[in-house]
């Protein structure tokens, strides 16, 4: 038992030193990783890396009518940042910054020098076409007026209603059967069944009769989000906005190699702080705690430079950052409850097992939304608050696992190793000066597996 | 003395009246000074020039780096302080400076210039803007003095909609932020009840508005630090307030605490999270220094985080009990009058 639990631990903690060296230092040669230092692992935003902005004004007819068309800059914003980041996604580039200046501008950021694919996606028009089931066109986009979605309490369904103008409604009024949206160029299915290519589809028909005479198409489907998306891209296409580049720049990259400098340096010095403070307040304990806090942070470099979503930059530092915070104060909360029921004359074994079960709730909650935080930043930010949420979401719940089950993990195969004589000095707990041997708390007794009479005992009583 | 400081009974919540005029009295301040100084809005948000000077020397040498950013520097406070017109000053400053690392052979100062604090659209108006460039441009001209096509690239205009991105990017965005922290009340009200909730949402709120003017008298530059401080505070103040009402909530279930007055067994729970946030409080100032590493550059993402920090550790673990308990009084007296 002893010889495993020593062989468990030498391996985990050869695996952490073998990671740390893994993720921090560039291995040419052997593995094409370069490790968080070396700038072809990581993806840096724009800020940070280097990168390319442009700025595209749309063509309005009339600086008094640009109010009008906040809504469908916005749409095809939107449409933009889908077409823009499939793009960039499919060459594993970190994903563009959207952002809208003034009523009538739009201003993208991609992390990549080559700017003109990018300007080409951004030129590009989306022209609609209503088609029937047959594939024909039976309306052009340009007698949508709007699209929008609705919650249908009766159906308790979402619905998807394009209005059409007058001329659009009567050329509607004598089709019938299921309608597709479809963008002329791309073939992008907006609306209708699932396309022969696979192509996306909302699985949602047309109800005739009654939308058609208030001018309206309905759609119905339970998917909201989807439904949005395409009543976003509907709009986006309808009346076509000429954008125009007015203008287009470098963003230096200067910052990477700091924000790389930032998270090495940063990380080590924080590990050193860390298992110092650890070391010298909780001794045997804090040492164990300070290899959960090295897996912890090791394993969030490596997670940040392998997934695709995630981006270094100053705001995913500061999220680094609190999650360290979180592991650490995570156990510092749980050693000083150690140390207070130990002298409470608890033995060390039960000080620690009480600690963990007292303590699991205060830690799981401030995980949980940290979490919960992190995914929302991340889903619905931009720029600063999804790079933040982003890595947030990974550090929260790396500390929870390191702090609530790795922790837990090698001090139960300390224990292994020491058995019943561990040193309470060791793990620096002490009892009270006035501490009595009566004043000992015995174990509980453990748990032991019942046997089949006692099993079945009871339920025999009940018969 | 630590451990006297610690074991000290302070009862929070029986100087919770002085306590509480404190807390209303500092937000009241932190409003105001956030109202008289603004933020530091800096170049992102307020607009400025960007200028690259292209030295024909290695600028990774950093002797040669530094004696041209001094070089630069020297030379716009000269135009600055040269302006003849004294009711209108140029205003220019140097806000960056850093080397174009997108070529091999870095011999490219990029410059900003921030121009006199106004925003982009209150030069567009003015009319002003061209001008005081256009000398800037042309002195920097005089003192590199290239013929070469690209040896002076073109001033550059940025971020000239700046307040458009503010309302387009960041506002949702401290919004979103909000209503993390109202979600997460509601958290607090499914583990708990709902004045607990409410207590540790008033001092999230509280902690916020502390951030911001601490963000504000510190002058560190508006933008995406100021978000991470933001969600960073958010999460300090959960902890802080989660930990204290984990603690209220164990002793109200307690058989030696739970016939014990309100005001007794909340002053007895911040007895015993004292320590934790004490020394969890120091480690976590300790390791916000680490991000110092990074070099003097880090220091304002340092600052956010120890404003953050220090904000809701006065907030999250200092007024959630008096604010409990007052919530807690103020319910049992409306329950006491309905029952008369």
């Amino acid at each position: 038992m002893r010889k495993k639990a020593i062989i468990k631990l030498s391996a985990i903690l050869t695996l952490i030193a073998a990671a740390l060296v893994f993720t921090f230092l560039p291995i040419d040669g052997i593995v094409k990783y370069r490790g968080v230092a070396g700038t072809a692992a990581t993806r840096f935003d724009a800020e940070s890396g280097g990168g390319m902005y442009a700025v595209y004004q749309a063509r309005v007819p009339d600086v008094s009518s640009r109010a009008r068309y906040v809504d469908q800059l916005n749409a095809r914003m939107f449409q933009q940042n889908i077409t823009v980041n499939t793009y960039l996604q499919n060459a594993n580039v970190s994903a563009a910054v959207f952002s809208r200046q003034g009523s009538d501008r739009i201003r993208v950021q991609v992390g990549i020098t080559e700017i003109a694919p990018i300007c080409e996606l951004m030129e590009r028009k989306i022209e609609l076409a209503v088609l029937d089931s047959a594939g024909v066109e039976v309306l052009e986009g340009s007698h949508i007026t709007n699209a929008r979605i609705k919650a249908n309490q009766i159906t308790q369904n979402y619905e998807l209603f394009v209005e059409l103008d007058a001329e659009g409604a009567e050329a509607l009024a004598v089709v019938q059967g299921t309608l597709s949206v479809i963008d002329k160029a791309s073939r992008d299915l907006y609306g209708g069944e699932e396309g022969a290519d696979g192509s996306e589809g909302y699985g949602y028909k047309l109800i005739d009769g009654l939308a058609l005479a208030g001018s309206q198409l309905t759609v119905e489907n339970s998917d909201s989000q989807k439904l949005n998306m395409a009543a976003l891209r509907i709009v986006a296409g309808a009346r076509p906005l000429e954008l125009k580049l007015v203008g287009a720049d470098a963003v230096s990259a200067t910052d990477a190699e700091r924000v790389a400098k930032l998270v090495m340096w940063g990380t080590v010095a924080a590990a050193v702080l860390v298992l110092a403070f650890l070391l010298a307040r909780y001794r045997g304990l804090g040492l164990l705690a300070a290899a959960s806090f090295l897996a912890c942070s090791v394993l969030l470099a490596f997670f940040m430079a392998v997934l695709p979503f995630s981006k270094l930059s100053f705001a995913a530092v500061a999220a680094m950052a609190v999650c360290f915070i979180l592991n650490l104060v995570g156990h510092i909360a749980l050693f000083e409850r150690v140390k207070e029921e130990y002298a409470l004359g608890k033995s060390a074994q039960a000080s620690i097992a009480s600690a963990f079960k007292r303590l699991l709730w205060p830690l799981l909650d401030i995980h949980i939304l940290a979490v919960a935080a992190g995914a929302a930043l991340w889903l619905l930010g931009e720029g600063a608050a999804a790079g933040f949420g982003t890595v947030l979401l990974m550090g929260a719940a790396l500390s929870c696992a390191a702090t609530l089950a790795f922790t837990r993990y090698l001090i139960r195969l300390a224990i292994q190793i020491y058995g019943d004589g561990i040193d309470a000095g060791k793990l620096a707990l002490k009892r009270p000066a006035n501490f009595k041997d009566s004043d000992r708390i015995p174990d509980p007794e453990p748990k032991t597996e019942k046997t089949a009479e006692e099993i079945i005992a009871p339920e025999a009583e009940n018969v | 003395m630590f451990k006297d400081l610690m074991t000290k009974d302070y009862k929070p919540t029986a100087k919770f009246k002085p306590f509480a005029l404190a807390f209303f009295i500092l937000l009241a301040a932190a409003v105001a000074v956030v109202a008289i100084f603004g933020f530091n809005y800096d170049y992102d948000y307020k607009g400025g020039y960007e200028f690259s000077v292209r030295v024909g020397a290695d600028l990774k040498d950093k002797a040669v780096y530094d004696r041209y950013e001094g070089e630069i520097k020297a030379l716009v406070e000269e135009l600055r302080d040269s302006s003849s017109d004294d009711d209108a000053p140029y205003g220019f400053k140097v806000v960056k400076t850093y080397l174009n690392a997108e070529q091999e052979n870095v011999d490219t100062i990029v410059f900003r210039v921030d121009y006199t604090g106004k925003t982009w659209s209150e030069l567009a108006a003015s009319g002003e803007t061209h001008t005081a460039v256009k000398d800037l441009q042309e002195a920097l001209k005089n003192k590199y003095d290239y013929t070469g096509a690209d040896a002076f690239t073109e001033v550059k205009l940025k971020s000239c909609f700046a307040p458009a991105e503010f309302w387009h990017e960041f506002v949702p965005a401290v919004l979103l932020v909000a209503a993390v922290a109202v979600l997460s009340a509601a958290y607090f009200v499914v583990r708990f009840d709902f004045t607990k909730a409410f207590a540790v949402l008033i001092s999230l709120f509280g902690g916020a508005f502390l951030y911001l003017a601490l963000m504000a008298l510190a002058r560190v530059p508006f933008g995406g630090l100021f978000l991470a401080g933001l969600g960073a505070g958010l999460l300090f103040g959960l902890w802080n307030a989660g930990y204290i009402l984990h603690h209220i909530h164990d002793l109200e279930k307690s058989d030696k605490y739970k016939n014990l007055p309100n005001y007794a067994l909340i002053d007895a729970a911040f007895g015993k999270s004292l320590k934790v946030l004490c020394i969890g409080f120091a480690a976590s100032l300790a390791l916000v220094l680490t991000t110092l590493f990074g070099g003097l550059s880090t220091v304002f993402l340092t600052a956010s985080l120890a404003a953050a920090l220090v904000a809701n550790a006065f907030t999250g673990a200092l007024a959630v009990p008096g604010l409990y308990n007052a919530l807690l009084a103020a319910k049992n007296k409306r329950k006491g009058r309905d029952k008369r």
